[in-house]
């Protein structure tokens, strides 16, 4: 792994969880790896202890846990008794739904796109799940259902699901509630879906029916955490003088004033966002709005979050 | 009326520059970008809600940016805010903030005497106080209606010099004139307040015609007429006067008509008639207020030449100018005219019988101041010419050489002639002898159109026999012939009066004696014109002028007027002397351009004029009188409201007193200088087009509706 040694050496590890720095690492297996010790580095400083091979966390001695697991480190700081916890103590069934359609191979200034992303962030999440012993799977989708990687927990497993990310981008529009529906019907085991999608809904469809699908997607049983990863262009709408605007997927072109328009765009993608996570709240989904040019720890956090509110 | 100046006009070319932001706006337009965007669903969301608003601000921002541009421009071309009429420079300081013009009215009736001062000397102290009240740096000119000429100034000293030196003058003028010119003269002054001040009596003869006229001062010029007359004057005046009855001859009476008026009040007069500064008679008047009164005034002529006479008031009043009416007259002796015709002892239907008519209308021996006598052609060989002032030939057919050797040597003597052509006037004129005498060579008869009959037309207008026919007021337009003689004139003849092209009517000749021919027949049988009324008229004046006599009515010239002084030109030079009413002695005048003509251009008091001729071999004396125009003696006023129907002016005020006064001037006429306040706006318009571009454009952007 001399490119990961290089970039090891170059750059403190915690850098790795930038898109832009971690788009110099060039193997997919290595990003994963670099964003997750990243992101093990900074959460010393965290109450969010749980995600690592060697020392989970930190609880409260009970009666009955064994006395050689006290952490007498921690005795002797605070005189009380901890006990550490290694290694999965569970099995979980993660899913990671990627979609994988045109619109999400968008990135403004071509720093990292919204695909990109979304692959990291899975790699990153089948990185660490692996390391615990959970189940990690695998559904990316455009207009269909192109790939299943079935919940494995060995470590080989890994790179069935790295390949599958490397291919993962078609150039195909997206049909995104079907694939959602679909989706659900795929997954019959209980557990924690991760979705990564800009949750922009295709031509044809409507925001009602995206919803649908996520509804679908819950009513299965599943922790259902939803990352809706927008580009920072796409909320903040930064074009200047008079522009011809065409649509990724339908090739539909609209000539627009962005100056005149920017006001009223970014309140509709306001209003967008807060409908998801209104009614994802409602249905009792996490919902994470990404801007691609955020952190990864961000959404790895997230996902910690709702991980311990299951266990 | 407030008005804007600028200081640099042609910097508002700039303002062009408005449209910059329009020609930027539709160039920019046409290049739009391509842009792959994965959310158009909410740009073509937005667009829908936002596209009239969108236009909104841009058609706002478009019109700040232009106003903007247009606002420097502006700023640049300095603009003044200024309350008065518009003038022709562009800046107007502040020592250009008024113009006045003093027009004070110098007629007649303003020199009415009422106590110690006339009318005249109210409306001069009144205007030196307005002089004085002008503020410093006003520009003012001094008009009078007499002279009506002048130019402004901002030497108030010179101009309060002007007026304090000004008189009445005896003539009539009316203020039109003098209003014309002030506004004239103010509309090429800038400033923004101008005024006319008018200082008269508002008598009839300083608003002569106001019911017919219609005076555009413009609204920038405000007229203000000071009244300085009293309301109550009494005036009484030898109104008119003029001549009945027939010219004067030797022996003859004169008949005159005078009208006497009372204005004002009733008043008592004793008027006097003299002839050659001799009392010839005298009337008491009792004069009702308002009334004419007719006097009826005879005198005898007993000696011929230059006579002068007066009409006056004993008791003079206010206006003593027009107490008085002065006239010449030239008593003639008769004049002789031997009439030589084929058949001289026919009455009625001799071919003389319309020439003599016209010369004796009364048919009566001794009146007039033509004797007419008859001879045959044949019997003009036998009969002395001498006495006889003019010959007439009138269609005298047998003229025959010996007939026209006496003529020769009358003509060379001095004497007149004048023929008429006729139907048997052919061969006898053409021969040598008829040549010698005659200016013209007699042609055949020319037969006219039956529709378009030969017409007398004045081909010399200015020569003094000519004149002399038109002042007698004959109008020849009336004469029409049927046929006429073909006229070749001689080399020293003129041609006066013609019937066409080369068809002349009347040929002159003035080598020794004087010698008229004229081509038509005195009677009709060629031609009406014999028996019309200027044919009486143009007899008189043709053997007047062929007998070198002139016509004894009575003469007279209004004040001002510009006075012909003639006489008889001569190897020797003329020396003319003009002795005035209230001159101490004669003033000898120049000679003029014209031969045996001077004028006489300083007649501005009512009187007689003599005038004396100097010559080497003899002198002689004439004169002429001047009186007053008789609109100048009503004293009624014209009011006030049918002055101002006539005039179109910013304000047309009759004010007691005339006052420029300051503060009125500074509310009125202050200029102010816009620039600074342009300046504010054009920082308010680019502070609100930079406000309103950032929040219609640059907002928002940095808030991108992040979920946590």
């Amino acid at each position: 792994m001399p490119d990961g040694r290089r970039a090891k050496k170059m750059r403190n590890v915690e850098e790795y969880l930038r898109p832009d720095v971690i788009q110099e690492v060039a193997r997919l297996d290595l990003k994963a790896k670099f964003i997750v010790e990243g992101f093990i580095s900074g959460l010393h400083d965290s109450p969010y202890h749980g995600f690592s091979s060697e020392f989970s966390e930190h609880r409260k001695y009970a009666a009955g846990d064994e006395p050689r697991l006290i952490d007498w480190k921690v005795f002797a700081r605070t005189d009380k008794y901890y006990i550490k916890r290694f290694e999965a103590e569970t099995n979980l069934d993660c899913h990671i739904l990627l979609d994988a359609s045109e619109s999400m191979a968008y990135s403004h200034g071509g720093v990292i796109t919204k695909l990109e992303y979304g692959i990291y962030m899975a790699a990153a999440l089948g990185y660490i799940m692996t390391r615990q012993q959970d189940n990690v799977g695998l559904v990316t989708f455009d207009d269909e259902v192109t790939n299943v990687v079935p919940a494995r927990s060995k470590r080989s497993h890994l790179v069935a699901i790295l390949g599958v990310l490397a291919g993962a981008l078609r150039h195909r529009p997206s049909r995104l509630a079907d694939c959602l529906h679909r989706a659900a019907e795929l997954l019959r085991k209980r557990g924690v879906v991760i979705l990564f999608s800009d949750l922009i809904p295709a031509e044809g469809e409507d925001q009602d029916q995206v919803l649908d699908g996520l509804r679908h997607v819950r009513y299965r049983g599943h922790d259902l955490i939803c990352f809706q990863l927008l580009d920072h262009a796409e909320l903040t709408f930064p074009f200047e003088g008079p522009a011809q605007f065409v649509d990724v997927e339908s090739l539909q072109a609209i000539r627009a004033d962005p100056e005149a328009v920017a006001d009223a765009y970014r309140q509709e993608v306001r209003q967008f966002v807060e409908r998801y996570r209104d009614a994802c709240r409602s249905d009792r989904i996490d919902f994470v709005a990404v801007d691609t040019s955020d952190s990864f720890d961000h959404v790895l956090l997230s996902f910690l979050r709702a991980r311990q509110r299951k266990f | 009326m407030w008005r804007i100046s600028f200081t640099h006009l042609g910097a508002l070319w700039l303002g062009a520059a408005a449209v910059l932001p329009l020609i930027i706006h539709f160039l920019w337009r046409q290049r739009p970008k391509v842009i792959r965007f994965p959310a158009v669903r909410f740009i073509r969301l937005s667009q829908r809600k936002s596209f009239r608003r969108t236009r909104f601000k841009h058609l706002l921002l478009l019109l700040l940016r232009m106003a903007l541009i247009t606002l420097v421009a502006a700023l640049i071309a300095r603009p003044s805010l200024h309350k008065g009429p518009r003038g022709a420079a562009g800046a107007a300081g502040a020592d250009r903030m008024a113009a006045a013009v003093l027009i004070l009215d110098d007629s007649l009736s303003m020199a009415y005497r009422a106590g110690d001062a006339t009318w005249f000397d109210a409306a001069r102290n009144r205007a030196l106080e307005l002089v004085a009240g002008l503020p410093e740096g006003a520009a003012a000119a001094v008009l009078t209606t007499s002279h009506p000429q002048g130019k402004l100034t901002r030497q108030l000293d010179s101009v309060a010099n002007r007026v304090a030196g000004l008189r009445a003058t005896a003539r009539s003028n009316s203020c039109w004139r003098a209003i014309e010119t002030a506004a004239e003269i103010l509309r090429q002054e800038a400033a923004p307040r101008r005024d006319v001040f008018l200082f008269t009596d508002m008598t009839q003869s300083a608003w002569v015609g106001h019911e017919r006229r219609r005076l555009q001062l413009g609204p920038e010029i405000n007229l203000y007429v000071v009244d300085c007359a009293a309301d109550d004057a009494a005036n009484a005046a030898v109104y008119e006067m003029r001549q009945t009855g027939e010219p004067t001859i030797v022996g003859g009476m004169l008949s005159l008509q005078v009208r006497v008026l009372a204005s004002g009040a009733p008043l008592k007069r004793t008027v006097q008639f003299e002839l050659d500064g001799k009392a010839v008679d005298r009337r008491r008047l009792d004069l009702e207020a308002g009334s004419e009164t007719a006097l009826r005034l005879r005198a005898l002529l007993s000696e011929s030449g230059h006579h002068w006479g007066r009409v006056a008031f004993l008791n003079p009043d206010g206006l003593p100018q027009d107490d008085a009416r002065t006239f010449t007259v030239e008593v003639a002796p008769e004049v002789s005219v031997l009439c030589v015709e084929d058949e001289p002892e026919l009455t009625l239907e001799s071919a003389s019988y319309f020439f003599r008519l016209a010369l004796n209308p009364w048919g009566e021996e001794g009146r007039g101041i033509f004797r007419v006598e008859r001879v045959s052609p044949a019997g003009l060989a036998d009969l002395p010419l001498s006495p006889f002032d003019a010959v007439a030939l009138v269609a005298a057919a047998g003229m025959n050489e010996a007939a026209w050797r006496r003529l020769d040597a009358y003509v060379a003597g001095g004497g007149g002639v004048l023929a008429f052509l006729g139907p048997g006037t052919a061969d006898t004129y053409r021969s040598a002898a008829a040549r010698a005498v005659l200016p013209a060579q007699v042609g055949a008869a020319m037969v006219a159109p039956p529709e378009s009959p030969f017409g007398l037309r004045i081909v010399r207008p200015g020569h003094p026999l000519v004149r002399a026919i038109m002042d007698s007021r004959a109008t020849l337009a009336q004469a029409r012939y049927r046929q006429c003689r073909r006229l070749t004139p001689a080399p020293d003849a003129v041609e006066l009066m013609s019937f066409g092209p080369d068809l002349p009517a009347l040929v002159l000749s003035e080598v020794g004696g004087k010698v008229a021919l004229f081509a038509g027949t005195a009677d009709e049988r060629w031609g009406e014109f014999a028996k019309t009324e200027p044919f009486t008229p143009f007899c008189h004046e043709l053997l007047l002028y062929l007998a070198g006599r002139s016509a004894g009515g009575i003469r007279s010239v209004p004040v001002g007027a510009h006075v012909p002084i003639t006489f008889e030109t001569s190897r020797w030079p003329t020396i003319v002397y003009v002795t005035s009413p209230d001159a101490k002695g004669p003033e000898r005048l120049l000679p003029g351009t014209t031969p045996g003509r001077h004028t006489y251009r300083r007649a501005d008091a009512p009187g007689y004029y003599r005038v004396d001729f100097e010559r080497q071999d003899k002198e002689w004396r004439g004169g002429f009188a001047v009186n007053t125009v008789s609109v100048e003696s009503r004293l009624e006023k014209v009011p006030f409201e049918k002055v101002q129907a006539s005039v179109r002016a910013g304000k047309v005020e009759l004010v007691a007193e005339a006052s420029f006064g300051e503060g009125e001037i500074e509310q009125a006429g202050g200029a102010r200088e816009l620039t600074p306040y342009l300046a504010l706006l054009a920082l308010a318009f680019l502070v609100a087009e930079c406000f309103l571009a950032n929040r219609f454009y640059g907002a928002g952007r940095a808030s991108p509706p992040k979920g946590e």
